[in-house]
C-alpha cells in the first residue's frame, strides 16, 4: 500500500506518544527496583533512581531460605556431629528451581497446546468431521466458568489421578484452559486458506497428514505462533493453579516465590521494592521468546502462496 | 496421523508417581518464613534424639492461604500441621477439622503462661484444638523526628492534632478501606476504651457499643480538626505505611514487624513504639493476631505431630528460632531474660498480655459490615446511626451461623 | 470405506485429544460442581441433598445482585475501551514500514507483566500521596485547590481507574488477535479495493473490518468473558470498596466459597455466572457469523 509523506508523520508521531505512555508503568517498574528504600517511598517521585541498589535482586536470587532472615549467623546450626541428609537441609539452590519449574510447565504447555489445537482446529474447519458446531462449542466452555469454581473439584481429581504437586498436572491443566483460544484461533486460521489449495492437493493423491504438514501449516503461522506466544503467557504467568496444586518446596513455580518475597513478611507488609525487581524477573523470559518469534509474524507468507 | 494420537493417548496414561510420603515424613504446612528454622531445628532434634521423624516445610505464606487450605481439606489432602491464620481457627475446631490436644496442651508446665485469647480461640465447646504459634501484635508507631513523645491519652491525641494542623502536616492515618488493618490497628483502641465488637462467645454483635461509639467520635474528631487526610475513608495500608515511611505522617498503627521494617528508613523516621490506650490512658490493649498451630483431622501421623509442636512451644523453637526471627514470644514465661527482646519488642510483649481478638466462627463474613461501618462513618456520616445498621447486620450473620 | 467415511473418521480422531482434555479436566469437575450446587456441602462430613435452596438463598442474597450490577457496568464500560485501543494499535502495526514490530512488541509487554504485579503497582501509581498517575492529573487540574484527588473515593471513580489500568494491560492480547486476523486478509482485496479508488478510512470500513470478523469476535468473547469474570484487578486494587461498590461476580463467589466457607451456594454461583456467559457467547457467535 502506498501512503503519503504525511501518513509518516502520523504514524509515527501516534506511535511514539502510545509507546511512551504505554511503557511508563512498565519503566516505573524497572527503575524501582533498582531504587534505595528511602527512594521508594517518598512524596518526590524521580524519575531515575539517583541511588542504585540491587539488594532486592539480591533477596529473589538468594530466595535461599537460609540466608534470607537471619543477619547474623547462625552460631548454634554447629549439630551434634549427626549428620543430616542433604533432602532436609534448607540449602534451596535460589530461584533457580523455581524458574526451572515455570520453565518446564510451559514448555510442556506449548508443545501440548500446539498440538492439540492444530489436529483440533484442522478437523473442526477443513475435514467433514461429525458434530463439529457442537464440538466447537463446547471446547469454548472453559472460558465461559471461572477457573476458581472449579478448584476443588479439580483438587479432587488430580489427587485422585496423583497429579497434584507435578509439572505434568499443571501442564494438562493449563493446556485445557488454553483449548478454547487456541482452536478457536487455529479454526481462524485454516478458515482463510482457501480450500483450493486442498482439493489440489488431494487431486494429486497427498495423505491428509502431508497436506496439513506441508500445505496447510505454513500458510496457518502467523495463527499458530500467536497460539504458542498465548500458550507461554497463560502458563508462565499462571498463579492460580500452581499456588493451590503444587505443595511441596520443590516444585514451586516461580511466579508463586516471588510474590511470597514480596508479601511474605507479615500479613500487611507490602515490599514495593522486592514486588517490582520480582516482576522484572518474571518478565524477562517472556518477552524474549515473544520478540524471537516476532520475526516470524511476517505479513506476506499468506499472501504469496495464493497467486497463481 | 494415527501414531500421533496412539503416542499422545499412551503418554497421558503413564502418569507420574503418584508423590507418597513415608510414614515417619511430616508435612508442615507454615504461614511464617521463620517457620523453615524451626522446621530445621526441629529436625535437627530429632536426629539427636535418635527418632525416625522428619518434617518436610512447605512455606504456603500468608496471601490465599486460606483458599489453599480449604480446598485441600474438601479434597482430604493429607496435612499432618498447619499454622491457620487465627481469627479462622474457631470455624475449623467447630466443623470437626482439627485434632483434639486437650491433654497434650493441659500436660505442658507452661500451659497457664500460654497466651489466653489465642488459646481460647483455639478452643471449642471447652475442647482445644489449636495451641499459639506466632503472635503479631498491634500498637502506634510514631516517628520522633515529627512528633517527640506520643500522646498518653485521647485529650492529648486531640490538642496535638489541633497543632499538627495548625502547621498543616498530617498526625495519623488509617486504612479505612483494609477492613483488616482496621480490626487489626482501630479496634484495639476502642478495646482499650472499654468497648467491644463481639461478644467472648461470638454469639452476640456489640459494635454498637458505648465505648466503641466514643472511639469511632474521637477518631472522625481528628479527622474533622484537619491533622487525618480528608481521603482516609478511602485509604489502605500500604497508604498509611508509605506515608509513615517517608515521614510525612506522624503515628500510625502497626504491628511489631514494623520493628524490622523501619530499620531501612532511618533518613527519614526514628520510631519509637506505643500501645493502643483508651480515652483517660489508663488501659492499653492490642489485637493479637498471627497463628495457632493445630493437626488436621486428614493427618497421618497424630503423634509425630505433636512432637512438633511440642518443639514449636518450647524455649528453643519460641526463643532461638521465632523470637531471634522478630517474633512475640506466645508464652509470658519466656519475656524475661530474653536475649532477643529489645525494649521496642517489649512494648508489644507487654501489650500481648492485654490484648484481645474476637471469637467467632463467621469472622470473614463479618469483616463486610465492619467494612461498610470504617468506611462510611470516616466519609463522615453519623456514627450512632451506621453503627446501628451496622450491627444489626453483623448479629443477622451470625444467627445464620457457619 | 468411501472416502467421506475415512474423512469423518480421521476427524473425529484429531479432535480426540482435545475432547479427552477437555472431558477430564473441564467436564468432569464441572458436573462436580454443579452437583455441589444443589447440596449443603460442609468441608467435612456428609453432603445433603437441597435441592434449588443454594439458587434461592443466593438470589435473595442482596450482595449477589450488587455484585451483579456492578460486574455489568464494568463490562460495558471496559469492552469498548479495550477494543477501541486494540483495534487502533492493530491497524497502525499492520503497515509495512520500519518499527512495526518494534511497536508490537512494545504494545504487548503490559500483557506478559504478571496481572497481580500490574495491579499493585498501578496503585501505587494512583496513591494519593506518592503516586505519579495522581500526581500528573493534579498538575492538570483534578482535585482541585487542596491537591488530595483520591481515585479510590467514589465506585465510579474506583472503576474508571481500574478500567484505565485493565485497557492498559490487556488491549495488547486483543491487538494480537486482530493482527492475525489482518494478516490472514489477502492483498488481492486491498488491491480490488484501490483499483476502485476506495480511500483509506473506507477501504477500512468496508474491506478490513468485515474481513476481519472471526478475529473481532474472538477478541470479544474473550474480553467480555475475561470481564464477567473479573476477580484480582479489583481485590488488589479496591477491595470491593468503598462499601462493596466494586465487588464484581467472581469476588463474590471466592468470598462464599473460601471465606464463608458456603461451598454449595459458592457452587451454584459458578454455575450462574457460566450460564450468563454460555448466553452472552452464543449471542456474540450468532451476530458475527460468518457463512463458514
Amino acid at each position: 500500500m502506498r501512503r503519503y509523506s504525511s501518513d509518516w508523520y502520523w504514524y509515527y508521531a501516534i506511535n511514539y506518544t502510545l509507546v511512551i505512555i504505554i511503557i511508563f508503568p512498565i519503566y516505573w517498574t524497572l527503575i524501582s527496583s533498582f531504587k534505595k528504600p528511602s527512594e521508594l517511598i517518598t512524596s518526590e517521585p524521580t524519575f531515575y533512581p539517583h541511588d542504585l541498589t540491587l539488594q532486592y535482586y539480591d533477596q529473589i536470587w538468594n530466595f535461599d531460605r537460609l540466608k534470607r532472615l537471619q543477619d547474623t549467623e547462625s552460631e548454634d546450626s554447629e549439630s551434634s556431629g549427626v549428620e543430616i541428609e542433604s533432602k532436609f537441609r534448607l540449602d534451596g539452590e535460589g530461584v533457580k528451581r523455581p524458574f526451572m519449574n515455570s520453565a518446564i510447565v510451559s514448555a510442556g504447555t506449548i508443545i501440548l497446546t500446539i498440538i492439540v489445537c492444530t489436529l483440533g482446529g484442522y478437523s473442526l474447519t477443513v475435514l467433514n468431521t461429525p458434530l463439529k458446531n457442537f464440538f466447537f462449542l463446547l471446547v469454548i466452555l472453559p472460558i465461559l466458568i471461572p477457573g476458581i469454581s472449579l478448584i476443588i473439584p479439580l483438587y479432587k481429581l488430580l489427587k485422585d489421578l496423583g497429579l497434584t504437586n507435578t509439572h505434568l498436572g499443571l501442564i494438562l491443566i493449563h493446556t485445557c484452559g488454553m483449548l478454547p483460544l487456541g482452536i478457536f484461533m487455529m479454526r481462524n486460521a485454516f478458515n482463510s486458506i482457501p480450500s483450493s489449495l486442498r482439493e489440489v492437493a488431494m487431486l494429486e493423491g497427498s495423505s491428509e497428514l502431508k497436506i496439513i504438514t506441508s500445505v496447510m501449516l505454513p500458510l496457518a503461522i502467523p495463527g499458530l505462533l500467536t497460539v504458542m506466544v498465548f500458550a507461554m503467557y497463560v502458563s508462565w504467568n499462571d498463579y492460580i493453579y500452581a499456588f493451590i496444586f503444587i505443595n511441596s518446596p520443590e516444585n514451586t513455580m516461580l511466579n508463586i516465590s516471588l510474590m511470597k518475597i514480596a508479601l511474605g513478611g507479615s500479613q500487611f507488609e507490602m515490599k514495593w521494592g522486592s514486588l517490582t525487581a520480582g516482576s522484572i524477573v518474571s518478565f524477562l523470559p517472556i518477552i524474549i521468546f515473544y520478540t524471537f518469534l516476532q520475526q516470524y509474524f511476517v505479513r506476506g507468507v499468506t499472501g504469496s502462496a495464493v497467486k497463481e | 496421523m494415527k501414531l500421533l494420537v496412539k503416542l499422545f493417548l499412551i503418554s497421558l496414561t503413564i502418569l507420574p508417581f503418584a508423590k507418597t510420603t513415608s510414614a515417619e515424613e511430616l508435612i508442615i504446612w507454615s504461614r511464617g518464613g521463620w517457620s523453615d528454622w524451626m522446621v530445621e531445628g526441629f529436625n535437627k532434634k530429632m536426629a539427636d534424639e535418635g527418632k525416625d521423624i522428619v518434617a518436610i516445610n512447605n512455606l504456603i505464606g500468608h496471601a490465599d492461604f486460606q483458599v489453599k487450605f480449604t480446598a485441600a481439606l474438601a479434597a482430604g489432602e493429607r496435612v499432618d500441621v498447619a499454622n491457620i491464620d487465627l481469627i479462622n481457627v474457631p470455624y475449623y475446631a467447630a466443623i470437626g477439622a482439627l485434632e483434639d490436644m486437650t491433654d497434650f496442651l493441659k500436660s505442658q508446665p507452661y500451659y497457664d503462661q500460654l497466651n489466653g485469647p489465642m488459646l481460647a480461640l483455639g478452643s471449642y465447646d471447652g475442647t482445644h484444638f489449636a495451641a499459639p504459634n506466632a503472635a503479631d501484635v498491634s500498637g502506634y508507631v510514631y516517628n520522633k523526628k515529627l512528633m517527640p513523645n506520643p500522646p498518653k491519652d485521647w485529650a492529648e491525641m486531640t490538642s496535638m492534632c489541633e497543632d499538627f494542623a495548625a502547621r498543616g502536616q498530617l498526625m495519623m492515618a488509617w486504612p479505612s478501606k483494609s477492613y483488616g488493618g482496621m480490626i487489626f490497628t482501630g479496634m484495639p483502641v476502642a478495646w482499650a476504651n472499654g468497648g467491644s465488637w463481639v461478644s467472648k462467645d461470638g454469639k452476640t454483635a456489640e459494635l454498637n457499643h458505648p465505648k466503641t461509639v466514643e472511639w469511632f467520635k474521637h477518631y472522625q474528631n481528628l479527622i474533622n480538626i484537619g491533622c487525618v487526610p480528608e481521603n482516609v475513608d478511602v485509604w489502605d495500608w500500604p497508604d498509611k505505611q508509605d506515608g509513615f515511611l517517608a515521614g510525612d505522617i506522624a503515628m500510625i498503627g502497626t504491628g511489631n514487624f514494623m520493628i524490622n521494617v523501619v530499620k531501612d528508613h532511618t533518613e527519614k523516621v526514628d520510631a519509637g513504639f506505643t500501645a493502643f490506650m483508651g480515652s483517660d490512658g489508663s488501659r492499653n490493649s492490642a489485637f493479637i493476631g498471627g497463628d495457632l498451630i493445630a493437626i488436621p483431622v486428614t493427618t497421618g501421623a497424630k503423634e509425630a505431630a505433636l512432637e512438633y509442636i511440642e518443639y514449636v512451644l518450647s524455649e528453643a523453637g519460641q526463643i532461638e528460632v521465632y523470637t531471634k526471627n522478630g517474633g512475640i514470644p506466645i508464652r509470658a514465661d519466656l519475656f524475661e531474660g530474653n536475649p532477643y527482646l529489645t525494649d521496642d519488642h517489649m512494648v508489644f510483649a507487654n501489650a500481648s498480655t492485654v490484648g484481645d481478638v474476637p471469637y467467632t466462627t463467621v469472622y470473614q463474613e463479618l469483616m463486610d459490615p465492619w467494612q461498610v461501618a470504617n468506611q462510611r462513618i470516616f466519609a463522615g456520616e453519623d456514627v450512632q446511626t451506621v453503627l446501628d445498621e451496622q450491627n444489626a447486620i453483623m448479629q443477622k450473620i451470625i444467627d445464620a451461623g457457619h | 470405506m468411501s472416502r467421506l467415511r475415512k474423512e469423518q473418521l480421521v476427524g473425529l480422531l484429531m479432535v480426540s485429544p482435545a475432547l479427552i482434555l477437555l472431558a477430564v479436566f473441564f467436564l468432569y469437575p464441572l458436573v462436580n460442581s454443579f452437583y455441589m450446587s444443589f447440596h449443603k456441602w460442609p468441608l467435612f462430613g456428609k453432603p445433603k441433598w437441597v435441592g434449588l435452596d443454594n439458587y434461592i438463598f443466593m438470589f435473595q442474597d442482596e450482595r449477589f445482585w450488587e455484585s451483579l450490577k456492578f460486574t455489568f457496568v464494568y463490562t460495558l464500560t471496559v469492552t469498548p475501551m479495550l477494543f477501541v485501543v486494540a483495534i487502533g494499535t492493530a491497524l497502525l502495526c499492520n503497515a509495512k514500514a520500519w518499527g512495526t514490530t518494534f511497536f508490537r512488541s512494545i504494545y504487548f509487554l503490559p500483557v506478559v507483566m504478571s496481572f497481580a504485579t500490574a495491579s499493585y503497582v498501578w496503585l501505587w501509581l494512583y496513591s494519593e500521596m506518592y503516586g505519579v498517575i495522581v500526581y500528573a492529573l493534579e498538575f492538570f487540574g483534578f482535585g482541585g485547590e487542596n491537591k488530595n484527588l483520591n481515585v479510590w473515593k467514589t465506585g465510579t471513580s474506583s472503576m474508571w481507574a481500574v478500567n484505565a489500568m485493565v485497557t492498559w494491560k490487556f488491549s495488547g492480547i486483543q491487538m494480537i488477535i486482530l493482527i492475525a486476523g489482518l494478516q490472514a486478509i489477502r492483498d488481492d482485496y486491498y488491491e480490488a479495493s484501490k483499483l476502485m479508488g476506495a480511500s483509506r478510512w473506507q477501504t477500512i470500513w468496508n474491506v478490513t473490518l468485515p474481513l476481519l470478523r472471526p478475529s473481532i469476535a474472538l477478541a470479544l468473547i474473550l474480553s467480555i468473558a475475561g470481564s464477567i469474570q473479573a476477580y484480582e484487578q479489583f481485590v488488589i486494587m479496591t477491595r470491593g470498596g468503598p462499601s462493596n461498590s466494586t465487588k464484581t461476580l467472581v469476588m463474590h463467589t471466592v468470598d462464599m466459597g473460601f471465606d464463608y466457607f458456603k461451598l454449595g451456594p459458592a457452587a451454584s454461583l459458578g454455575v450462574i455466572i457460566m450460564i450468563i456467559l454460555f448466553v452472552l457467547t452464543v449471542i456474540q457467535l450468532r451476530l458475527f457469523r460468518k457463512n463458514y
